[in-house]
């Protein structure tokens, strides 16, 4: 495998999702087997590339670089670093327990898995890629399948759903294309390469690196999604199908975060540290915003989808805190995330399959009936509320301290979400599983095996990065350390 | 190693329970027991290691966060503070988790029960064994989960599970103050690991009492001081032996816990000491008022707590962390007797309403005569264990605070004397009011707990008396030598008075029957009894003031989003529409219109030309001839 190792981690689902073309479409096992295998080997791979990765290198490592389209400089170029390796081994764990999900499609396998692992393909890529060109394909890949899974598989406003997340995105993406290419035309010589434009910088006037700034903000705002760019979010969440659901929170809101990451902040630094307050303030508006919605939400999904959004503000807050709390927060947070709201969709997926309804007030006194399940639901509860010992509180708490750190006023006031976000989850709690039971739901069985096979290890992940947060932290540290200093602003802590 | 193994045990029994304890049925308790055990040994081992050693700390930590210069570094401290915590928590919790499993023999959730204790142990000692904030915020939270799951425990009620929730978020307001003083530690005080004190406060500068405060808010969530209390009453759902180990007994009193841990930074800043003296005094004073009026068993005791939480807090306000822990110890031992009774009364009796008690003293001698005791201990009466810690509190209050606050504290004493008097006597005295009742002693299960627990809530206290030279106090805290001279020397005098002059009123009014107050006073005081019953309307306006305007402005949120942010969206997107519709117009009658209007022309016009295109030489010959001629008048011309 030697170095190629990324490029096979980008591939691989795309070989796999070649071969489900190839089989007939009525050996549904096969398909499904293949898609396990592909997603599986990934999984493995990514695990060997986070055993093998040094964390205490500078820069990129298992670097693979060829000239693609020499005529305008655009190279194959992929790279893992300490930002890129949590969320490329997240996109290994969602896309293999999506899979696992997936037993509930029965529809259409054949294009299904074909799409899905497509999507695999697009989400590896968009985090690998180092040259702007090649980011800008994979980020534009990921839309099409996306689009597709849910206005296929998706629930009953699942057309208006999946146009609306397809036409925001790229509404989106137009902007950044157009910050692309100034910033290939900036460029002496003319580059898409990430980390050249990092070491010399745009060579464009303040205004202009503004309007640069602002056209991959926001193409990466939409996505995270940022307030008020959010509403498609709820409603492609609603609407798509679990294991898609899952890959949404899990995944595809982390490519936003990731943007900022790679490319806002390294690229134009000095707006980036002026624009910091911006991301600490509309941190603090997700962070609020996003939990009063969620607290006046009847739907589980929806429920969960918008307390997303609250989430997501602390990754826009660690980001604007522009110092190594902050950003170790941010980071964490985002791979947090996908691991506890997938697992929290994983949750209302297994119930709306033995219900068909997600409205939680016809829900009540299931603790007593499904034990198993009451114990996920409230683990993930815990763990979306930001109980400590669980991932979910480490990210937060450095994000806040970051936050504090920089903005003690607006900190503060994000930290009220705190109570409003355990509001959310505990009455989601009572509501589904206290009270009195309802005995239309006799019937109900508990969790079953392969559920609970596509659900433990995020529960695992969940724990481990509560209990021992430095596995994460220790890879990605260095990495935002040089963040940090060549934006000029590493501070004490 | 030693160290990290006592909250260890517990969080290993907590995960066996919780994967396998279903099929262990009845002998899921073994193994919750075995751990505790476990814990206890090990807690007695470092106490008298500690002993040995003259008071010095035993100490093991490892990095948690790995961040550039500053990396926390998490480790367990055993110093006597932390170890005193140890040993009341696991010797009392063991006692009542013995006592559980008789208590909750027949619940369905039976290993359930005994997994969410055994984490609230592995929680509740990594919070005292501690050394640092982040740390303790840790087991804090852990904590406040496992008495919310244990409140809501027989969640089939809709109460308990109200209950639950209200208590965590209660409490999570109080988390807050406690979030905001670390993060406030973190930016000024240097580092966030217990220790350095001096250094801290000096670091912190001006902002060493706003951090004291944030600290006693935290502390107020948990020891549910006013007015964050109200979420401990509510807590009573939860299964009795619950409210004897966590909201009575050990929970409850970390916030007593952190305050006094962090009292160096209090005592930096008197005007913190007199925020945590005045809130106390409120608390104490008011939640006494209150169970004097309560005929609920457990509620009774639920405000006796509430007092005497903030009686502790008034003794570390005065300055004294030895005070507020001593009778955090005494209190301990007590109130988890007397909860533990109230609970093998409600096993016997199936109803919680003293006001159809009585008479059981006969029915259940053990429980009556425990219960007693744990009564007389607390109402303060000499040499059982509540007067020595109550005295210790009230002459550090004379020295140290305001008159004012030692009249409130002698106040408390009087009241409590006389509530805890009324419940013995309505309890187990005279006829029993209710009939069908056939109550009967409690297995062994429950009444060796009983019996174990008598004994220390009589004795305890006698280790910080001048019997045995202060050893508690001089444990505690060598270098603290206590305010005794400059205290009134009456205090001690007055304070035996009044728990008699209380036991004593009581006993007028409830065994003799006789009005204390004339019937017109009584007519008047109406009212007033009427608020103190009905808790001064604090849930009510709590309700008015935060819970509706919160969920308020949820929905308004929601309507905003969707009304507005979304609407725009679509709005957006339906103007694309209109827009693409007018195009599609344009497109089809301007463009294209004209485009087809040309074909159509040219068509016309072919066809009209091709009339000419007859095929007969002689209409072309006259066409040719009158061209000639046009012609040949237009070059003339």
């Amino acid at each position: 495998m030697g170095s190629l190792i990324l490029s096979q981690l980008v591939f691989l689902p795309l070989a796999a999702a070649l071969l489900t073309l190839v089989i007939p479409k009525e050996r549904e096992s096969w398909i499904r087997a293949v898609a396990l295998l592909a997603t599986g080997m990934v999984l493995v791979l990514a695990t060997l590339l986070v055993f093998s990765y040094r964390p205490l290198l500078s820069g990129f490592q298992f670097e693979e670089k060829i000239s693609w389209i020499p005529q305008v400089n655009v190279w194959y170029h992929l790279g893992v670093d300490g930002i890129s390796l949590p969320l490329v081994f997240l996109t290994a764990l969602i896309s293999f327990v999506g899979v696992i999900a997936s037993a509930s499609i029965q529809d259409r396998l054949k294009e299904y898995f074909f799409l899905y692992l497509l999507l695999a393909t697009g989400m590896m890529g968009t985090f690998l890629a180092l040259d702007l060109f090649l980011f800008y394909i994979f980020w534009e890949i990921v839309l099409v399948p996306m689009y597709f899974l849910i206005g296929i598989w998706g629930g009953p406003r699942r057309e208006y759903a999946a146009i609306k997340f397809f036409l925001y995105t790229l509404a989106g993406s137009v902007f950044m294309l157009l910050a692309i290419i100034a910033c290939y035309f900036s460029s002496l010589p003319h580059t898409f390469s990430i980390p050249d434009l990092t070491q010399q910088g745009l060579r464009l006037s303040h205004n202009m690196q503004w309007a640069v700034f602002m056209g991959f903000f926001l193409a990466f705002a939409i996505k995270v999604p940022i307030f008020p760019f959010h509403t498609w979010l709820p409603d492609a969440h609603v609407e798509a199908p679990t294991p898609i659901s899952v890959i949404l929170a899990g995944v595809l809101l982390k490519m936003g975060g990731y943007g900022f990451f790679r490319i806002s902040l390294p690229l134009m630094p000095g707006i980036a540290t002026q624009f910091a307050i911006v991301f600490a303030v509309l941190g603090v508006i997700n962070i609020i915003y996003g939990a009063m919605v969620a607290l006046a939400q009847t739907d589980f999904k929806k429920l969960v989808a918008y307390s997303s959004v609250s989430h997501m503000g602390f990754v826009l807050l660690g980001l604007g805190a522009m110092n190594l709390p902050g950003f170790n927060g941010a980071a964490l947070e985002m791979f947090n995330h996908g691991m506890i709201t997938g697992g929290m969709f994983l949750l209302v997926g297994v119930l709306y399959d033995r219900t068909h309804t997600r409205n939680l007030a016809d829900f009540g006194g299931l603790g007593a009936k499904i034990p198993v399940y009451s114990g996920l639901l409230i683990f993930f509860s815990m763990a979306s509320l930001g109980l400590p010992a669980l991932s979910g509180f480490v990210g937060e708490f450095l994000s806040l301290m970051g936050g504090f750190l920089s903005f003690p006023a607006i900190t503060l006031v994000s930290v009220l979400g705190l109570v409003v976000g355990a509001a959310i989850f505990l009455l989601l709690i009572q509501k589904v599983l206290l009270g009195v039971f309802q005995t239309k739901w006799a019937h109900l069985r508990d969790i079953n095996t392969r559920e609970l096979l596509a659900i433990v290890p995020l529960m695992a992940m969940v724990l481990w990065v509560g209990l021992f947060p430095r596995t994460i932290l220790f890879l990605q540290s260095t990495t935002l350390g040089n963040l940090l200093r060549h934006l000029g602003s590493m501070k004490g802590w | 190693m030693n160290l990290a193994l006592i909250p260890l045990l517990p969080a290993i029994s907590f995960v066996i329970l919780i994967l396998i304890g279903r099929r262990l049925g009845k002998a899921a308790p073994l193994i919750s027991l075995s751990a505790l055990l476990g814990s206890l040994v090990l807690s007695i081992q470092l106490f008298l290691q500690i002993t040995a050693s003259h008071g010095h700390p035993v100490h093991a930590s490892m990095v948690w966060l790995p961040m550039a210069e500053q990396s926390f570094r998490f480790g367990f401290l055993a110093d006597p503070l932390s170890i005193t915590m140890c040993l009341v928590v696991t010797v009392i919790g063991w006692m009542i988790m013995l006592y559980s499993t008789g208590y909750m023999t027949d619940d369905p959730r039976y290993s359930r029960f005994f997994a969410y204790l055994s984490l609230f142990f592995a929680a509740m000692l990594t919070l005292v064994l501690a050394d640092h904030f982040v740390l303790l915020y840790i087991g804090w939270e852990v904590v406040g989960l496992c008495s919310y799951l244990l409140i809501s425990f027989w969640f089939e009620k809709p109460s308990a599970a109200a209950a639950g929730k209200k208590a965590f978020l209660t409490t999570r307001v109080g988390d807050l103050g406690l979030l905001a003083a670390i993060l406030l530690m973190a930016k000024f005080g240097g580092n966030l690991n217990f220790g350095n004190w001096e250094t801290k406060a000096q670091a912190l500068g001006h902002l060493t009492p706003l951090v004291a405060v944030l600290l006693f808010w935290g502390a107020a969530g948990k020891s549910a001081q006013f007015p964050l209390h109200v979420w401990l009453p509510d807590a009573m759902e939860g299964p009795t032996p619950v409210s004897a180990l966590i909201h009575a007994a050990t929970m409850v009193a970390a916030g007593v816990y952190l305050v006094a841990r962090c009292m160096p930074l209090f005592l930096a800043e008197p005007s913190a000491l007199m925020v945590v003296a005045t809130l106390a005094a409120i608390t104490s004073f008011f939640a006494a008022t209150i169970a004097c009026t309560q005929t609920d068993l457990k509620k009774i005791l639920a405000y006796s707590t509430l007092s005497q939480l903030g009686f502790m807090m008034l003794g570390l306000a005065s300055g004294s962390a030895v005070a507020g822990m001593f009778h955090l110890v005494t209190h301990a031992w007590f109130k988890a007797l007397l909860f533990l009774g109230a609970g093998s009364v409600i096993h016997a009796m199936h109803h919680q309403d003293t006001t159809k008690m009585g008479g059981l003293l006969k029915k259940m001698p053990i429980t009556g005569a425990t219960f007693i005791i744990a009564s007389v201990a607390m109402a303060g009466v000499p040499p059982l264990s509540g007067f020595w810690s109550k005295e210790e509190i009230l002459i550090s209050v004379g020295g140290h605070l305001p008159p004012l606050f030692l009249w409130v504290g002698l106040a408390v004493s009087l009241m409590t004397a006389f509530y805890i008097t009324k419940t013995v006597i309505v309890t187990f005295f005279g006829e029993c009011r209710d009939h069908h009742a056939h109550a009967h002693e409690s297995p062994w299960t429950m009444a060796a707990p009983l019996l174990f627990l008598s004994v220390g809530a009589a004795f305890v206290g006698l280790l910080g008396s001048p019997f045995f030279e202060h050893s508690f106090q001089h444990f505690l805290a060598p270098e603290e030598t206590g305010g005794h001279s400059s205290a009134p020397a009456w205090i001690q005098t007055v304070s035996v008075l009044i728990a008699a002059t209380g036991i004593g009123l009581a006993f007028v009014r409830y065994q003799l029957g006789k009005q204390l107050l004339p019937e017109r006073m009584r007519v008047r005081l109406r009212p007033i009894y009427q608020l103190i019953d009905n808790k001064y309307y604090i849930d009510e306006i709590y309700e008015k003031i935060f819970i509706r305007p919160v969920a308020a402005l949820g929905r308004l949120s929601w309507d905003f989003d969707a009304g507005v942010v979304d609407a725009i969206v679509n709005g957006v997107g339906r103007l694309t529409q209109v827009l693409s519709e007018c195009k599609r117009q344009f497109d089809e009658q301007i463009v294209d219109g004209f485009v087809n209007a040309t074909a159509i022309w040219t068509g016309r016009a072919g066809q009209t030309v091709r009339l000419l295109q007859t095929g007969l030489v002689q209409n072309y010959l006259w066409l040719a001839a009158a061209g000639a001629v046009a012609l040949f008048f237009l070059i003339r011309r």
